[in-house]
Protein backbone atom coordinates (compact mmCIF):
# COMPACT_ATOMS: atom_id res chain seq x y z
CA UNK A 1 0.00 0.00 0.00
CA UNK A 2 2.98 2.51 0.31
CA UNK A 3 3.59 4.79 -2.27
CA UNK A 4 7.25 4.07 -3.81
CA UNK A 5 9.18 7.25 -5.09
CA UNK A 6 12.13 6.01 -6.43
CA UNK A 7 14.03 3.24 -4.11
CA UNK A 8 12.29 6.10 -1.05
CA UNK A 9 8.79 4.86 0.54
CA UNK A 10 6.83 8.02 1.03
CA UNK A 11 5.50 7.79 4.06
CA UNK A 12 1.44 9.06 4.24
CA UNK A 13 1.95 11.36 6.90
CA UNK A 14 5.12 13.41 7.86
CA UNK A 15 5.51 15.58 10.57
CA UNK A 16 8.73 17.69 10.26
CA UNK A 17 9.94 20.04 13.47
CA UNK A 18 6.03 20.87 13.94
CA UNK A 19 5.85 23.81 16.60
CA UNK A 20 2.56 24.43 18.00
CA UNK A 21 2.50 27.68 20.38
CA UNK A 22 -0.72 28.93 21.15
CA UNK A 23 -1.18 32.53 22.55
CA UNK A 24 -0.85 33.33 25.79
CA UNK A 25 0.82 29.86 26.81
CA UNK A 26 4.28 29.79 28.84
CA UNK A 27 5.44 26.67 26.92
CA UNK A 28 4.31 24.87 23.04
CA UNK A 29 1.47 22.78 23.06
CA UNK A 30 4.04 20.42 20.60
CA UNK A 31 7.18 21.29 20.17
CA UNK A 32 10.06 20.36 17.18
CA UNK A 33 8.20 16.96 16.67
CA UNK A 34 9.22 14.71 13.56
CA UNK A 35 6.93 12.00 13.15
CA UNK A 36 6.48 9.86 10.27
CA UNK A 37 3.27 7.72 9.98
CA UNK A 38 3.80 4.63 7.29
CA UNK A 39 1.33 4.06 4.62
CA UNK A 40 -0.92 1.45 5.45
CA UNK A 41 -0.14 1.17 9.30
CA UNK A 42 -2.27 2.06 12.18
CA UNK A 43 -0.29 4.44 14.69
CA UNK A 44 -1.47 5.41 18.51
CA UNK A 45 -0.47 8.37 20.09
CA UNK A 46 -1.50 7.74 23.65
CA UNK A 47 0.09 10.59 26.67
CA UNK A 48 -1.17 12.18 29.86
CA UNK A 49 -3.10 15.41 29.17
CA UNK A 50 -1.23 18.48 27.91
CA UNK A 51 1.56 16.15 26.10
CA UNK A 52 -0.48 17.81 22.75
CA UNK A 53 -1.69 14.18 20.93
CA UNK A 54 -5.04 16.07 20.28
CA UNK A 55 -3.27 19.34 18.67
CA UNK A 56 -1.13 17.00 16.75
CA UNK A 57 -3.77 15.26 15.17
CA UNK A 58 -5.67 18.35 14.20
CA UNK A 59 -3.01 19.75 12.85
CA UNK A 60 -3.02 17.07 10.11
CA UNK A 61 -6.30 18.33 9.38
CA UNK A 62 -5.62 21.58 9.72
CA UNK A 63 -7.94 21.99 12.10
CA UNK A 64 -5.23 24.00 13.84
CA UNK A 65 -2.90 25.18 12.22
CA UNK A 66 0.93 24.99 13.10
CA UNK A 67 2.93 27.81 14.61
CA UNK A 68 5.67 26.52 12.49
CA UNK A 69 7.12 23.38 10.27
CA UNK A 70 5.33 21.18 8.19
CA UNK A 71 3.08 18.66 7.93
CA UNK A 72 3.13 16.38 4.29
CA UNK A 73 0.31 13.94 3.27
CA UNK A 74 1.75 11.62 0.49
CA UNK A 75 4.87 13.80 0.33
CA UNK A 76 3.07 16.81 -0.04
CA UNK A 77 2.89 20.19 1.77
CA UNK A 78 -0.50 19.85 3.30
CA UNK A 79 -0.17 24.10 3.90
CA UNK A 80 -0.16 24.29 -0.05
CA UNK A 81 -3.58 22.54 -0.64
CA UNK A 82 -7.11 23.91 -0.86
CA UNK A 83 -8.09 23.13 3.16
CA UNK A 84 -12.03 22.01 1.90
CA UNK A 85 -10.07 19.53 -0.38
CA UNK A 86 -7.52 18.41 2.44
CA UNK A 87 -10.10 17.54 4.55
CA UNK A 88 -12.71 15.74 2.24
CA UNK A 89 -9.53 13.46 1.54
CA UNK A 90 -8.65 12.36 5.24
CA UNK A 91 -11.52 10.62 7.52
CA UNK A 92 -12.08 12.17 11.10
CA UNK A 93 -13.74 10.50 14.21
CA UNK A 94 -13.98 12.39 16.98
CA UNK A 95 -15.31 10.54 20.52
CA UNK A 96 -18.67 12.39 20.61
CA UNK A 97 -18.87 11.54 17.35
CA UNK A 98 -20.44 14.62 16.48
CA UNK A 99 -23.03 12.87 13.86
CA UNK A 100 -25.41 15.15 12.72
CA UNK A 101 -28.86 15.80 14.53
CA UNK A 102 -30.75 16.54 11.97
CA UNK A 103 -30.10 14.16 9.11
CA UNK A 104 -30.69 10.62 9.36
CA UNK A 105 -27.81 7.77 9.17
CA UNK A 106 -27.97 7.89 5.78
CA UNK A 107 -27.09 11.25 5.12
CA UNK A 108 -24.70 11.23 8.18
CA UNK A 109 -22.72 8.51 5.79
CA UNK A 110 -23.32 10.44 2.83
CA UNK A 111 -21.84 13.90 3.92
CA UNK A 112 -18.61 13.96 1.84
CA UNK A 113 -19.97 12.01 -0.92
CA UNK A 114 -22.09 14.44 -1.06
CA UNK A 115 -19.70 17.68 -0.48
CA UNK A 116 -17.80 15.82 -3.01
CA UNK A 117 -20.78 16.04 -5.96
CA UNK A 118 -21.20 12.35 -6.13
CA UNK A 119 -24.65 11.05 -8.12
CA UNK A 120 -27.18 9.44 -6.05
CA UNK A 121 -26.49 5.70 -7.56
CA UNK A 122 -22.77 5.81 -6.94
CA UNK A 123 -23.75 7.42 -3.43
CA UNK A 124 -26.35 5.25 -2.46
CA UNK A 125 -24.13 1.87 -3.03
CA UNK A 126 -21.60 3.16 -1.62
CA UNK A 127 -23.48 3.60 1.74
CA UNK A 128 -25.22 0.12 1.53
CA UNK A 129 -21.48 -0.90 1.39
CA UNK A 130 -20.16 0.74 4.14
CA UNK A 131 -23.32 -0.46 6.06
CA UNK A 132 -21.76 -4.09 5.58
CA UNK A 133 -18.41 -3.10 6.32
CA UNK A 134 -18.69 -1.75 9.78
CA UNK A 135 -21.73 -3.73 10.25
CA UNK A 136 -24.47 -1.59 10.53
CA UNK A 137 -27.94 -2.83 10.16
CA UNK A 138 -29.23 -1.23 7.20
CA UNK A 139 -32.71 -0.76 8.59
CA UNK A 140 -31.29 2.49 10.80
CA UNK A 141 -30.51 4.45 7.63
CA UNK A 142 -33.77 6.32 7.64
CA UNK A 143 -33.76 7.05 11.52
CA UNK A 144 -31.73 10.15 13.34
CA UNK A 145 -28.60 9.68 15.29
CA UNK A 146 -30.73 10.04 18.55
CA UNK A 147 -32.81 7.32 17.84
CA UNK A 148 -29.08 4.81 18.20
CA UNK A 149 -27.41 4.03 20.72
CA UNK A 150 -23.82 4.77 22.06
CA UNK A 151 -22.08 1.93 19.92
CA UNK A 152 -24.08 2.22 16.88
CA UNK A 153 -23.26 5.97 16.48
CA UNK A 154 -19.93 5.31 16.45
CA UNK A 155 -20.29 2.57 13.96
CA UNK A 156 -21.92 5.20 11.85
CA UNK A 157 -19.04 7.90 12.58
CA UNK A 158 -16.54 5.41 11.29
CA UNK A 159 -18.88 5.18 8.29
CA UNK A 160 -18.59 8.17 7.68
CA UNK A 161 -15.19 9.09 7.97
CA UNK A 162 -14.59 6.17 5.29
CA UNK A 163 -17.52 7.41 3.03
CA UNK A 164 -14.97 8.44 0.15
CA UNK A 165 -12.62 5.72 0.70
CA UNK A 166 -9.89 8.30 1.92
CA UNK A 167 -6.20 7.19 1.93
CA UNK A 168 -5.64 8.71 5.70
CA UNK A 169 -8.14 8.49 8.71
CA UNK A 170 -7.89 10.63 12.00
CA UNK A 171 -9.03 9.01 15.10
CA UNK A 172 -9.37 11.06 18.50
CA UNK A 173 -10.10 8.98 21.44
CA UNK A 174 -13.01 7.18 19.32
CA UNK A 175 -14.27 4.72 22.16
CA UNK A 176 -13.81 6.67 25.31
CA UNK A 177 -17.21 7.43 25.60
CA UNK A 178 -18.86 4.23 25.26
CA UNK A 179 -19.39 1.45 27.87
CA UNK A 180 -15.68 -1.33 28.43
CA UNK A 181 -17.36 -4.34 26.54
CA UNK A 182 -19.04 -2.17 23.39
CA UNK A 183 -15.29 -0.43 23.22
CA UNK A 184 -13.67 -4.05 23.33
CA UNK A 185 -15.95 -4.86 20.67
CA UNK A 186 -15.46 -1.76 18.87
CA UNK A 187 -11.93 -2.36 19.16
CA UNK A 188 -11.88 -5.56 17.41
CA UNK A 189 -13.90 -4.21 14.30
CA UNK A 190 -10.85 -1.76 13.82
CA UNK A 191 -8.81 -4.14 13.86
CA UNK A 192 -10.44 -6.24 11.46
CA UNK A 193 -11.31 -3.72 9.22
CA UNK A 194 -7.77 -2.74 9.12
CA UNK A 195 -6.57 -5.95 7.93
CA UNK A 196 -9.13 -5.29 5.05
CA UNK A 197 -8.82 -1.48 4.59
CA UNK A 198 -4.73 -0.94 5.11
CA UNK A 199 -5.77 2.77 5.98
CA UNK A 200 -3.18 4.66 7.52
CA UNK A 201 -4.32 5.60 10.50
CA UNK A 202 -3.61 7.69 13.31
CA UNK A 203 -5.07 7.28 16.54
CA UNK A 204 -5.28 9.09 19.64
CA UNK A 205 -5.69 7.94 22.49
CA UNK A 206 -5.32 7.91 26.42
CA UNK A 207 -5.49 4.54 26.94
CA UNK A 208 -2.42 2.59 27.08
CA UNK A 209 -3.72 -0.98 26.58
CA UNK A 210 -6.22 0.63 23.29
CA UNK A 211 -2.86 1.70 22.17
CA UNK A 212 -1.17 -2.10 22.43
CA UNK A 213 -4.03 -3.93 21.56
CA UNK A 214 -4.93 -2.31 18.20
CA UNK A 215 -1.93 -0.29 16.60
CA UNK A 216 1.01 -1.41 14.88
CA UNK A 217 3.14 1.54 16.28
CA UNK A 218 2.67 3.20 18.85
CA UNK A 219 3.94 6.96 20.06
CA UNK A 220 4.01 7.91 23.91
CA UNK A 221 4.31 11.43 24.23
CA UNK A 222 5.34 14.30 27.35
CA UNK A 223 3.89 17.27 28.36
CA UNK A 224 4.97 19.11 25.36
CA UNK A 225 4.40 17.07 22.64
CA UNK A 226 8.03 15.30 23.65
CA UNK A 227 8.40 12.07 21.57
CA UNK A 228 9.38 9.51 24.24
CA UNK A 229 9.51 6.44 22.31
CA UNK A 230 8.09 5.46 18.94
CA UNK A 231 7.99 1.49 17.76
CA UNK A 232 5.63 -1.74 17.59
CA UNK A 233 4.16 -2.54 20.64
CA UNK A 234 5.79 -5.55 21.66
CA UNK A 235 8.71 -3.49 21.45
CA UNK A 236 7.64 -0.83 23.68
CA UNK A 237 6.50 -3.61 26.00
CA UNK A 238 9.91 -5.61 25.93
CA UNK A 239 12.64 -2.66 25.85
CA UNK A 240 10.76 0.78 27.30
CA UNK A 241 13.48 3.39 26.51
CA UNK A 242 12.74 5.76 29.37
CA UNK A 243 11.39 5.19 33.37
CA UNK A 244 8.23 7.68 31.73
CA UNK A 245 7.29 5.08 29.62
CA UNK A 246 7.79 2.48 32.25
CA UNK A 247 6.05 4.06 34.19
CA UNK A 248 3.05 4.55 31.76
CA UNK A 249 3.09 1.25 30.52
CA UNK A 250 2.37 0.08 34.54
CA UNK A 251 3.77 -2.99 36.09
CA UNK A 252 2.05 -6.11 34.16
CA UNK A 253 4.23 -5.25 31.09
CA UNK A 254 5.33 -9.20 30.73
CA UNK A 255 1.21 -10.17 30.61
CA UNK A 256 0.52 -7.06 28.24
CA UNK A 257 3.21 -8.66 25.99
CA UNK A 258 1.40 -12.47 26.49
CA UNK A 259 -1.82 -10.85 25.70
CA UNK A 260 -0.51 -9.40 22.19
CA UNK A 261 0.77 -13.15 21.15
CA UNK A 262 -0.49 -16.87 20.37
CA UNK A 263 0.44 -20.24 21.02
CA UNK A 264 0.98 -20.11 17.04
CA UNK A 265 3.82 -17.28 17.67
CA UNK A 266 5.40 -20.44 19.65
CA UNK A 267 8.64 -22.09 17.40
CA UNK A 268 8.34 -25.43 17.09
CA UNK A 269 11.59 -25.38 18.43
CA UNK A 270 11.01 -24.39 21.89
CA UNK A 271 7.89 -26.53 22.74
CA UNK A 272 8.20 -29.18 25.01
CA UNK A 273 7.63 -32.86 23.19
CA UNK A 274 4.84 -34.58 23.24
CA UNK A 275 4.89 -36.72 26.40
CA UNK A 276 2.67 -39.08 28.43
CA UNK A 277 -0.53 -41.34 27.26
CA UNK A 278 -3.65 -38.95 25.37
CA UNK A 279 -5.72 -41.60 26.40
CA UNK A 280 -5.02 -41.42 29.76
CA UNK A 281 -7.93 -39.24 31.84
CA UNK A 282 -5.68 -37.76 34.13
CA UNK A 283 -4.18 -36.17 31.16
CA UNK A 284 -7.22 -34.97 29.35
CA UNK A 285 -7.01 -31.44 29.41
CA UNK A 286 -8.17 -29.87 26.53
CA UNK A 287 -5.54 -28.87 23.99
CA UNK A 288 -5.09 -24.82 23.38
CA UNK A 289 -6.22 -23.80 19.62
CA UNK A 290 -3.67 -21.93 17.89
CA UNK A 291 -5.42 -18.44 18.52
CA UNK A 292 -5.08 -19.00 21.77
CA UNK A 293 -3.39 -15.51 23.20
CA UNK A 294 -0.58 -16.92 25.84
CA UNK A 295 -2.05 -14.92 28.56
CA UNK A 296 -5.00 -17.22 28.34
CA UNK A 297 -2.46 -20.00 28.29
CA UNK A 298 -0.47 -18.96 31.42
CA UNK A 299 -3.53 -18.88 33.09
CA UNK A 300 -4.76 -22.31 31.95
CA UNK A 301 -1.28 -23.92 32.89
CA UNK A 302 -1.18 -22.20 36.43
CA UNK A 303 -4.66 -24.10 36.45
CA UNK A 304 -3.87 -27.31 35.57
CA UNK A 305 -2.16 -29.94 37.74
CA UNK A 306 0.42 -31.59 35.23
CA UNK A 307 1.90 -27.98 34.38
CA UNK A 308 1.91 -29.08 30.61
CA UNK A 309 -0.92 -28.66 28.17
CA UNK A 310 -0.74 -29.61 24.18
CA UNK A 311 -0.76 -26.97 21.31
CA UNK A 312 -2.36 -27.59 18.47
CA UNK A 313 -1.89 -25.65 14.92
CA UNK A 314 -4.03 -23.75 12.68
CA UNK A 315 -5.52 -27.45 11.27
CA UNK A 316 -5.86 -28.91 14.45
CA UNK A 317 -3.02 -31.28 14.92
CA UNK A 318 -1.13 -31.13 18.10
CA UNK A 319 2.46 -29.69 17.86
CA UNK A 320 3.63 -30.33 20.87
CA UNK A 321 3.64 -29.41 24.61
CA UNK A 322 3.72 -25.58 26.30
CA UNK A 323 5.17 -25.32 29.81
CA UNK A 324 5.51 -21.94 32.17
CA UNK A 325 8.70 -22.10 31.06
CA UNK A 326 8.52 -22.02 27.23
CA UNK A 327 6.18 -19.33 27.55
CA UNK A 328 8.95 -17.73 29.67
CA UNK A 329 11.40 -18.09 27.05
CA UNK A 330 9.19 -16.71 24.71
CA UNK A 331 9.74 -13.05 26.17
CA UNK A 332 13.46 -13.01 26.71
CA UNK B 1 -92.09 46.48 22.52
CA UNK B 2 -90.45 44.59 24.28
CA UNK B 3 -88.54 43.23 21.08
CA UNK B 4 -87.14 46.89 20.82
CA UNK B 5 -85.95 46.97 24.09
CA UNK B 6 -83.88 44.05 23.75
CA UNK B 7 -82.67 44.88 20.55
CA UNK B 8 -81.54 48.29 21.72
CA UNK B 9 -80.05 46.92 25.03
CA UNK B 10 -76.96 49.49 25.14
CA UNK B 11 -75.81 47.60 28.29
CA UNK B 12 -75.47 43.96 25.66
CA UNK B 13 -71.97 42.26 25.48
CA UNK B 14 -71.89 42.04 21.89
CA UNK B 15 -74.55 43.63 19.42
CA UNK B 16 -74.91 40.57 15.90
CA UNK B 17 -76.53 43.86 14.14
CA UNK B 18 -73.79 45.80 14.10
CA UNK B 19 -71.40 43.13 13.58
CA UNK B 20 -73.25 42.36 10.33
CA UNK B 21 -73.80 45.96 9.63
CA UNK B 22 -70.22 46.81 9.63
CA UNK B 23 -68.53 43.44 8.11
CA UNK B 24 -66.59 45.28 5.37
CA UNK B 25 -64.59 47.23 8.19
CA UNK B 26 -64.21 44.27 10.10
CA UNK B 27 -62.80 42.92 6.83
CA UNK B 28 -60.60 45.66 6.23
CA UNK B 29 -59.47 45.86 9.91
CA UNK B 30 -58.31 41.90 9.62
CA UNK B 31 -56.26 42.27 6.40
CA UNK B 32 -54.41 45.91 8.24
CA UNK B 33 -54.08 44.23 11.31
CA UNK B 34 -52.62 40.73 9.19
CA UNK B 35 -50.57 43.33 6.79
CA UNK B 36 -48.84 45.15 9.47
CA UNK B 37 -48.27 42.03 11.74
CA UNK B 38 -46.72 39.76 9.00
CA UNK B 39 -44.69 42.89 7.53
CA UNK B 40 -43.20 44.07 11.02
CA UNK B 41 -41.88 40.09 11.44
CA UNK B 42 -40.57 40.12 8.54
CA UNK B 43 -38.46 43.11 8.61
CA UNK B 44 -38.13 42.59 11.90
CA UNK B 45 -36.58 38.77 11.13
CA UNK B 46 -34.40 40.25 8.50
CA UNK B 47 -33.06 43.03 11.09
CA UNK B 48 -32.52 40.92 13.28
CA UNK B 49 -30.65 38.03 11.28
CA UNK B 50 -28.37 40.86 10.21
CA UNK B 51 -27.16 42.40 14.20
CA UNK B 52 -27.24 38.59 15.07
CA UNK B 53 -24.83 37.48 12.26
CA UNK B 54 -22.56 41.19 13.45
CA UNK B 55 -22.96 39.95 17.12
CA UNK B 56 -21.61 36.35 16.55
CA UNK B 57 -18.67 37.80 14.08
CA UNK B 58 -17.52 40.60 15.92
CA UNK B 59 -17.80 39.06 19.98
CA UNK B 60 -17.53 42.67 21.30
CA UNK B 61 -20.54 44.17 19.72
CA UNK B 62 -22.80 41.29 21.43
CA UNK B 63 -23.42 42.61 24.34
CA UNK B 64 -24.42 46.37 23.30
CA UNK B 65 -26.58 44.85 20.91
CA UNK B 66 -28.50 42.65 22.95
CA UNK B 67 -28.20 45.62 25.67
CA UNK B 68 -29.91 48.12 22.93
CA UNK B 69 -32.88 46.22 21.56
CA UNK B 70 -33.56 45.79 25.10
CA UNK B 71 -33.12 48.94 26.21
CA UNK B 72 -36.27 50.07 22.59
CA UNK B 73 -38.43 47.29 24.37
CA UNK B 74 -38.52 49.14 27.63
CA UNK B 75 -39.92 52.27 26.02
CA UNK B 76 -43.59 52.30 26.31
CA UNK B 77 -45.26 52.51 23.08
CA UNK B 78 -47.65 55.31 23.99
CA UNK B 79 -44.22 57.44 24.39
CA UNK B 80 -42.16 55.45 21.50
CA UNK B 81 -45.39 56.84 19.38
CA UNK B 82 -44.86 60.20 20.72
CA UNK B 83 -41.48 60.21 19.93
CA UNK B 84 -41.66 59.25 16.42
CA UNK B 85 -44.82 61.32 15.65
CA UNK B 86 -42.83 64.04 15.02
CA UNK B 87 -40.37 62.51 12.88
CA UNK B 88 -42.25 60.19 10.64
CA UNK B 89 -45.95 61.49 11.06
CA UNK B 90 -48.93 59.84 11.53
CA UNK B 91 -49.37 56.33 9.49
CA UNK B 92 -47.93 53.57 8.42
CA UNK B 93 -44.01 54.06 8.83
CA UNK B 94 -44.51 55.31 12.67
CA UNK B 95 -46.09 52.25 13.48
CA UNK B 96 -43.82 50.32 11.32
CA UNK B 97 -40.73 51.39 12.89
CA UNK B 98 -42.33 50.89 16.46
CA UNK B 99 -43.56 47.49 16.24
CA UNK B 100 -40.01 46.64 14.70
CA UNK B 101 -37.88 47.94 17.32
CA UNK B 102 -40.14 45.86 19.66
CA UNK B 103 -39.62 42.34 18.44
CA UNK B 104 -35.83 42.75 17.90
CA UNK B 105 -34.88 41.90 21.72
CA UNK B 106 -36.59 38.77 21.18
CA UNK B 107 -35.51 37.72 17.92
CA UNK B 108 -31.75 38.74 18.26
CA UNK B 109 -31.77 36.80 21.80
CA UNK B 110 -33.28 33.62 20.35
CA UNK B 111 -31.22 34.27 17.09
CA UNK B 112 -27.95 34.44 18.41
CA UNK B 113 -28.78 31.58 21.62
CA UNK B 114 -29.50 29.46 18.80
CA UNK B 115 -26.91 30.17 16.84
CA UNK B 116 -24.70 29.29 20.06
CA UNK B 117 -26.37 26.32 21.22
CA UNK B 118 -25.07 24.54 17.99
CA UNK B 119 -22.58 22.44 20.17
CA UNK B 120 -18.82 22.71 19.29
CA UNK B 121 -18.28 19.20 18.44
CA UNK B 122 -20.97 19.06 15.70
CA UNK B 123 -19.28 22.55 14.20
CA UNK B 124 -16.21 20.91 14.36
CA UNK B 125 -16.96 17.54 12.58
CA UNK B 126 -18.49 19.37 9.80
CA UNK B 127 -15.55 21.76 9.19
CA UNK B 128 -12.94 18.54 9.26
CA UNK B 129 -15.06 16.81 7.16
CA UNK B 130 -14.25 19.73 3.89
CA UNK B 131 -17.71 21.83 4.81
CA UNK B 132 -16.61 26.04 3.57
CA UNK B 133 -17.83 27.88 6.25
CA UNK B 134 -21.26 29.20 4.53
CA UNK B 135 -22.27 25.53 3.57
CA UNK B 136 -21.45 24.85 6.89
CA UNK B 137 -23.95 27.29 8.29
CA UNK B 138 -26.75 26.59 5.65
CA UNK B 139 -26.61 22.84 6.08
CA UNK B 140 -25.51 22.53 9.74
CA UNK B 141 -25.61 25.26 12.05
CA UNK B 142 -29.12 27.04 10.77
CA UNK B 143 -30.73 24.24 10.90
CA UNK B 144 -29.68 22.87 14.15
CA UNK B 145 -30.59 26.61 15.64
CA UNK B 146 -33.90 26.58 14.11
CA UNK B 147 -35.94 25.49 17.00
CA UNK B 148 -34.51 28.08 19.11
CA UNK B 149 -35.24 30.83 16.32
CA UNK B 150 -38.80 29.56 15.27
CA UNK B 151 -39.62 29.54 19.18
CA UNK B 152 -38.26 33.49 18.90
CA UNK B 153 -40.69 34.24 15.63
CA UNK B 154 -43.64 32.75 17.29
CA UNK B 155 -43.30 35.14 21.09
CA UNK B 156 -42.44 38.00 18.43
CA UNK B 157 -45.63 37.13 16.10
CA UNK B 158 -47.99 36.84 19.04
CA UNK B 159 -46.64 40.09 20.66
CA UNK B 160 -46.66 42.01 17.38
CA UNK B 161 -50.65 41.13 16.72
CA UNK B 162 -51.36 42.41 20.36
CA UNK B 163 -49.17 45.87 20.05
CA UNK B 164 -50.63 46.39 16.40
CA UNK B 165 -53.96 47.47 18.34
CA UNK B 166 -51.59 50.19 19.77
CA UNK B 167 -50.84 51.50 16.80
CA UNK B 168 -54.35 52.89 16.33
CA UNK B 169 -53.00 55.70 18.16
CA UNK B 170 -50.96 56.85 15.18
CA UNK B 171 -54.37 55.88 12.64
CA UNK B 172 -53.34 52.75 12.31
CA UNK B 173 -54.35 49.71 13.91
CA UNK B 174 -56.40 46.80 12.09
CA UNK B 175 -58.72 45.79 15.13
CA UNK B 176 -57.36 48.70 17.25
CA UNK B 177 -59.55 51.12 15.07
CA UNK B 178 -62.28 48.65 16.16
CA UNK B 179 -60.99 49.35 19.79
CA UNK B 180 -61.04 52.90 19.95
CA UNK B 181 -64.23 53.35 18.16
CA UNK B 182 -66.01 51.24 20.50
CA UNK B 183 -63.67 53.23 23.53
CA UNK B 184 -65.03 56.47 21.90
CA UNK B 185 -68.56 55.96 22.10
CA UNK B 186 -70.38 55.40 25.82
CA UNK B 187 -71.96 51.92 26.57
CA UNK B 188 -71.57 50.55 23.53
CA UNK B 189 -68.72 47.42 24.14
CA UNK B 190 -69.16 45.74 21.02
CA UNK B 191 -66.69 46.94 18.46
CA UNK B 192 -64.11 46.70 21.54
CA UNK B 193 -65.18 42.93 22.05
CA UNK B 194 -64.96 42.37 18.47
CA UNK B 195 -61.53 43.44 18.43
CA UNK B 196 -60.18 41.88 21.13
CA UNK B 197 -61.93 38.85 20.40
CA UNK B 198 -60.69 38.70 15.98
CA UNK B 199 -56.87 40.20 18.07
CA UNK B 200 -56.70 37.52 19.98
CA UNK B 201 -57.87 34.66 17.70
CA UNK B 202 -55.28 35.71 15.06
CA UNK B 203 -52.26 35.87 17.68
CA UNK B 204 -53.84 31.96 18.19
CA UNK B 205 -53.73 31.18 14.51
CA UNK B 206 -50.41 32.47 13.66
CA UNK B 207 -49.01 30.84 16.81
CA UNK B 208 -50.51 27.55 15.71
CA UNK B 209 -49.32 28.07 11.96
CA UNK B 210 -46.00 28.62 12.85
CA UNK B 211 -46.02 25.66 14.95
CA UNK B 212 -46.67 23.83 12.25
CA UNK B 213 -44.06 25.06 10.20
CA UNK B 214 -41.45 24.45 12.93
CA UNK B 215 -42.56 21.03 13.04
CA UNK B 216 -42.18 20.23 9.45
CA UNK B 217 -38.79 21.62 8.89
CA UNK B 218 -37.22 20.24 11.99
CA UNK B 219 -38.55 16.44 11.61
CA UNK B 220 -35.71 15.16 13.87
CA UNK B 221 -36.51 17.34 16.87
CA UNK B 222 -39.46 15.08 16.98
CA UNK B 223 -37.55 11.99 16.62
CA UNK B 224 -35.60 13.18 19.59
CA UNK B 225 -38.20 14.27 21.68
CA UNK B 226 -41.05 12.04 21.21
CA UNK B 227 -41.21 7.92 21.93
CA UNK B 228 -39.08 5.35 19.68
Amino acid sequence: MSTTDGDAVVPAIRLEHVTKQYPGADAPAVDALDLEVPSGELVAMVGPSGCGKTTILKMVNRLIIPTSGRILIDGVDSATLPVHELRRGIGYVIQQVGLFPHRTIRDNIATVPALLGWDKGRTGRRVDELCELVGLDPTVLRRYPSALSGGQQQRVGVARALAADPPVLLMDEPYSAVDPIVRGRLQDDLIELQQRLHKTILLVTHDIDEAIKVADRVAILDVGGALEQYCPPDELLRAPASPFVEHFLGNDRALKRLSRLTVADLADGSLAPIDGDPSDPTEATAPLPADVTLRDALDALLGSHTGRLEVLDDDGRVRGSVTVDVIGERLR
Amino acid sequence: MIAVLFANDADSFIWWDWVSRNRDEIWDATVEHLQLTLLTVAIGVVLSALLSAVALRFRVTATPILWASGLVYTIPSIALFGFLVPRLGLGYRTALVALVGYTLVILVRNMVAGMEGVPATIREAATAMGFEPWRRFWSVELPLALPTIMAGIRIATVGTVGLVTISALVGEGGYGALINNGLSRQNFSTPIVVGAVLSIVMALVLDFALWATQRALTPWDRATRGPR
